[in-house]
């Protein structure tokens, strides 16, 4: 009697465990109840605002697009001694992260080993790097709304003279009702 | 035994009532209309607080708030007061933390979901005004309020030397237009709405026909002329003065923000063209900069907004029964906004030595954009009232219906009848609109822009009344080595200065 009744909870144990098993494997990769664990370059939006993967995409574009123009090309084995100035958060949210943005910059700049990165501090550097994220909204009835957001790198020399200037734009739209 | 007792208690209620009837049912020569101007609801719990900041105690009117607020967390208008009550006694970062509640839960009740989703245009304004039973409701905010809540968090934000000032400002620039065009929507709805519910009801009260619009519009009438200095209670431009000013404290480093700063002053005098310090903002960043000197900015409220109280007016309504023509009392009830008195007429800085710097002028008059918005929504109000108006007469009426069927049935008991009639009068006087509303806003605010020498570290303000008496006087300390941004409060007999933390400028 004991024997059979330990057969039907093992029964019950292997078929609960692979309940659970196809559960995991039928839904999103790290699925944990309703949170999914997303990849970094995801850029889902659940409202017309910048998200995480925004900065970091955002970040690298601007930047790439600056590393590969022909005022960089110029400077061949040169390395000059740069800076990557603070950036200045012109839209309507203050809650945008601008350090990770900046950060995010000086390592896809410095990554690229074609410059030498100086502090802001420093007296002695070839270029400054001005950057700004500012946004435009058009609000329609009902709560639709249409954002863009636009990140701009500007770079200057010593003397103030601008010698480049690249962006990227990202419009985010918002329907009526929420889509999520 | 269990009937018999249970109508000898009945009969007992019915008793204790009888005085409630005889008030409401009266005779048409003893028929006096009443009018009375009371505090009530939200309104009325507020005062003990209120008449503490007033009397000068703004930090033990911070801390009373705190212990009497029911909830932080699901109530935007214990956010709003606390926030305001926090700036007044100088604790800057905690009114930044109590406005990011609030427009949190503006955010999340507009969209149903979480801040972004502030642009949305839904929202309960109708069904608020259908049914009478507002304060029962989480508070939803005055559009013209929401607005204001941005440009406090902007102040506080400058007091804690932060550039994030901006970022808010601009979101109070497109949030006023997002009000702007919620009310007006709003307003058609509700006119709709309540006109549709009218004809029903004026089906079936051909004799409670009142003019409640002239009514109402007789009450408003001694605000009129406040109320029409605006053209709407959406011209609030106080977000483009601080749009201006940081880019004007921006453009100590870069120039080209100069021109920015312009733009943003020439903005804001468009909606307030009457401003003495908007127009010599604007005159002053078309010339070259003044070197050698530091910018000071003073951003003040003076006194106190238009106050909450409840107009009850006692309608004598003719009923007609089967007895010949009774007369019942039916209360009309309005939220009105009133203007407090003020003792103070002109603020003024001066240096220590009483050399004067800048007298401050009206940046955003809060008064009469309250009174402007109580105006534009005259005819809802009216409305709103009227319908309450008929439901309590309809009441009286099936009341009157009753108690008559009451006595043929039973032998002429006066009581149980009565107990209907009691009940309608009883909930009468717990009734009542909307009392809610931010108390503790100013009635302006007013600002002054003024160069001051490098070595100065110290300003005096000074308040006066309309004879030219001082009234009070606050002395600020200064950053002796950059710009600076101050935020005062005038209360009446009292005046409260406080200097801005390390600016995002400052080396």
């Amino acid at each position: 009697m004991q024997k059979m009744y330990l057969a039907t909870l093992k029964k019950v144990c292997a078929i609960g465990l692979l309940c659970m098993v196809y559960g995991c494997a039928s839904g999103t990769f790290g699925q944990q109840g309703d949170v999914a664990i997303l990849d970094s370059g995801n850029r889902a939006h659940l409202q017309a605002d910048l998200t995480g993967g925004d900065y970091l995409a955002f970040a690298e574009k601007v930047t790439d697009k600056m590393l590969k123009s022909p005022v960089v090309g110029s400077w061949g084995a040169k390395k000059p001694k740069l800076i990557v100035g603070r950036l200045k958060n012109n839209t309507d949210n203050e809650g945008i992260r601008v350090q990770d943005i900046h950060d995010r910059i000086q390592e896809t700049i410095f990554g690229s080993g074609l410059v030498r990165i100086v502090d802001e501090s420093a007296t002695s550097f070839d270029y400054i790097i001005k950057t700004e994220i500012t946004n435009t909204r058009q609000l329609g009835n009902d709560g639709q709304e249409l954002a863009y957001f636009t990140l701009q790198l500007k770079m200057f020399t010593l003397s103030g003279e601008l010698m480049g200037q690249w962006s990227d734009d990202l419009p985010l739209g918002k329907a009526k009702k929420r889509l999520f | 035994m269990k009937t018999k007792n249970c109508k000898i208690l009945m009969l007992t209620c019915f008793l204790a009532f009888v005085p409630f009837i005889s008030k409401n049912s009266v005779s048409a020569e003893e028929l006096v209309e009443s009018k009375t101007i009371t505090y009530a609801g939200y309104g009325e719990t507020f005062i003990p607080v209120k008449d503490l900041h007033r009397s000068g105690s703004v930090s033990d009117a911070y801390q009373m708030h705190l212990q009497k607020a029911k909830s932080f967390d699901d109530n935007p208008l214990s956010n709003l007061e606390a926030a305001f009550l926090a700036l007044d006694a100088g604790k800057s970062s905690d009114a930044v933390n109590y406005l990011a509640k609030s427009e949190m839960i503006f955010a999340k009740n507009d969209s149903g979901s979480k801040i972004g989703g502030w642009f949305s245009a839904t929202g309960d304004f109708l069904g608020e005004t259908v049914t009478g039973n507002e304060e029962k409701h989480q508070y939803s905010g005055e559009g013209y309020e929401k607005v204001l809540m941005l440009n406090l968090k902007s102040i506080a934000y400058l007091l804690d030397g932060e550039r994030k000032a901006y970022n808010v400002t601009r979101r109070a620039i497109n949030w006023q237009d997002v009000e702007r065009k919620r009310f007006e929507k709003n307003i058609q709805e509700a006119k709709a709405e309540l006109e549709k519910e009218k004809n029903s009801l004026n089906a079936k009260n051909k004799s409670a026909d009142f003019n409640f619009s002239s009514i109402i519009l007789q009450e408003y009438a001694p605000m009129e002329k406040k109320a029409m200095k605006l053209p709407s209670a959406f011209v609030n431009p106080f977000a483009y003065y601080v749009a201006g000013m940081v880019q004007e404290f921006d453009s100590f480093d870069d120039k080209s923000l100069r021109d920015n700063a312009l733009i943003s002053y020439k903005k804001a005098l468009e909606l307030n063209p009457e401003s003495a310090v908007l127009k010599e903002a604007v005159n002053d960043l078309q010339k070259p900069k003044a070197s050698g000197t530091r910018l000071v900015h003073i951003v003040a409220g003076d006194g106190y907004v238009p106050e909450k109280k409840l107009l009850t007016i006692n309608k004598a309504i003719p009923i007609d029964t089967q007895q010949g023509r009774k007369y019942v009392i039916a209360p009309m009830k309005i939220a009105l906004y009133v203007p407090n008195d003020a003792d103070v007429h002109r603020i003024e800085v001066s240096n220590m030595s009483g050399k004067k710097l800048a007298t401050l002028s009206n940046v955003a008059d809060i008064e009469a954009i309250c009174l402007r918005y109580q105006k534009d929504s005259s005819t809802v109000r009216a409305l709103r009232a009227e319908l309450a108006h008929f439901r309590t007469v309809m009441e009286q009426t099936v009341f009157q219906g009753l108690q008559e069927s009451s006595n043929q049935n039973s032998g002429k008991d006066p009581n149980a009848a009565g107990f209907f009639t009691m009940l309608g009068a009883w909930r009468d006087s717990a009734t009542h609109p909307d009392m809610r509303s931010w108390m503790t806003l100013p009635a302006s605010m007013q600002a002054a822009r003024f160069y001051i020498p490098k070595d100065l570290d110290k300003v005096k303000l000074t308040s006066y009344n309309a004879s030219g008496k001082v009234v009070a006087s606050a002395t600020v300390s200064l950053d002796n080595k950059d710009h600076n941004f101050i935020y005062a409060r005038s209360l009446n007999q009292n005046l409260y200065a406080y200097s801005n933390k390390k600016m995002w400028f400052s080396k």
